[in-house]
């Protein structure tokens, strides 16, 4: 009797050890792999609280340049941007930042040729109206600018027009 | 007395029969919870890497009257998570004003890069909602109305809330 016992019990036994030798890797990984994940969703979220932006102004020319919408962007937040991740939207038509003129620059420095557009500098996108699929700059009401995370800034677009007489925006 | 060391051999191999039987389904079970454990860790995964944020500008009119004869509604969604989604849409679940929306009847299209195969962290998903082919749904511009969008990506909810201003003057 004894010596059945014991086999049975020795094979039972090397069956469940290498049953957990199968089971815990798989384990293992997917944990790790929910981890990263889970560490990935705060460095989001993290990104995102220190990224701000602030539309400071969108304004048409009417006089001097009426095909020309100029809109500047000041990144408030500490985290750089980079300008071809960034989103410009004119009037729910999506103008790509890679086709149209951009300028970074924090007052004395000005670049055109940069893709960085780092904290406390100002983004100014020219958009003329072959930019536009639909209308023209002079027609537009709305512009949002989103940042790679998702935070927005929107603003209206101020038509100007030089009159003289009013001494001044008409 | 022969018959004592037979049944004790009936008994040994008895017991290592049934010890490899238990074995056996022990080993196939914890395969089993293996996969199924992988699998849900890589869900878990995509669920958390996915992140979708709808940028459209509801105060720029979304909504497009004169395209067939609901009209269609076009909404830009920017991928702000870090999972690859499918660049034409087709993993978006969307329900408008509470019917939903089958695949047929929307169109997507990465906007922010030509001929993209795949909808990348930061680019730009255009989502066109033909209503001819949404079931219960007419044209939206008879009345003043609010809508509602509710999408969902792998887990993922977005809610867009516009309002139609109707043609008053008719």
């Amino acid at each position: 009797m004894g010596i059945s016992v014991s086999a049975s019990t020795a094979i039972i036994v090397a069956g469940l050890f290498f049953a957990f030798i199968a089971f815990y890797p798989v384990a293992a990984n997917g944990f790790e792999r929910v981890t990263d994940a889970n560490h990935d969703v705060g460095e989001r979220a993290l990104e995102r609280q220190n990224t701000d932006v602030d539309v400071v102004s969108a304004t048409v020319n009417e006089t001097e340049n009426p095909d020309e919408l100029v809109v500047e962007v000041t990144n408030d937040g500490t985290t750089g941007q980079v300008v071809s991740d960034t989103t410009l939207l004119v009037d729910n038509e999506y103008v790509s930042l890679r086709a149209v003129d951009t300028t970074v620059g924090d007052g004395d420095d000005v670049s055109e040729d940069t893709d960085l557009w780092l904290p406390g500098e100002t983004l100014t996108v020219t958009v003329t109206d072959d930019d536009l699929d639909a209308g023209t700059v002079s027609d537009t009401n709305r512009v949002v600018l989103v940042t790679e995370s998702g935070v927005r800034d929107a603003a209206n677009v101020e038509h100007h027009w030089d009159d003289e007489e009013n001494g001044g925006e008409g | 007395m022969a018959s004592v060391p037979v049944s004790h051999l009936i008994l040994f191999v008895a017991s290592l029969v049934i010890a490899a039987g238990v074995v056996g389904t022990v080993t196939t079970g914890v395969d089993r919870v293996s996969s199924a454990v992988n699998d849900v860790s890589l869900d878990a995964t995509e669920e958390l890497r996915t992140d979708v944020t709808i940028i459209s500008d509801p105060n720029a009119g979304v909504y497009n009257a004169s395209a067939g004869d609901d009209g269609n509604v076009t909404l830009l969604i920017k991928n702000t998570g870090t999972q690859r989604l499918a660049p034409d849409g087709s993993g978006i679940d969307v329900v408008f004003d509470g019917t939903f929306v089958r695949p047929d009847a929307m169109e997507g299209e990465v906007v922010s890069t030509d001929g993209s195969t795949a909808w990348s962290r930061g680019d730009v998903l255009q989502l066109t909602i033909d209503l001819d082919a949404v079931d219960g749904v007419d044209a939206l511009d008879e009345e003043n109305s609010d809508h509602r969008i509710y999408l969902s990506v792998k887990g993922d909810e977005e809610l867009f809330q516009f309002r139609v201003e109707g043609e008053e003057a008719n």
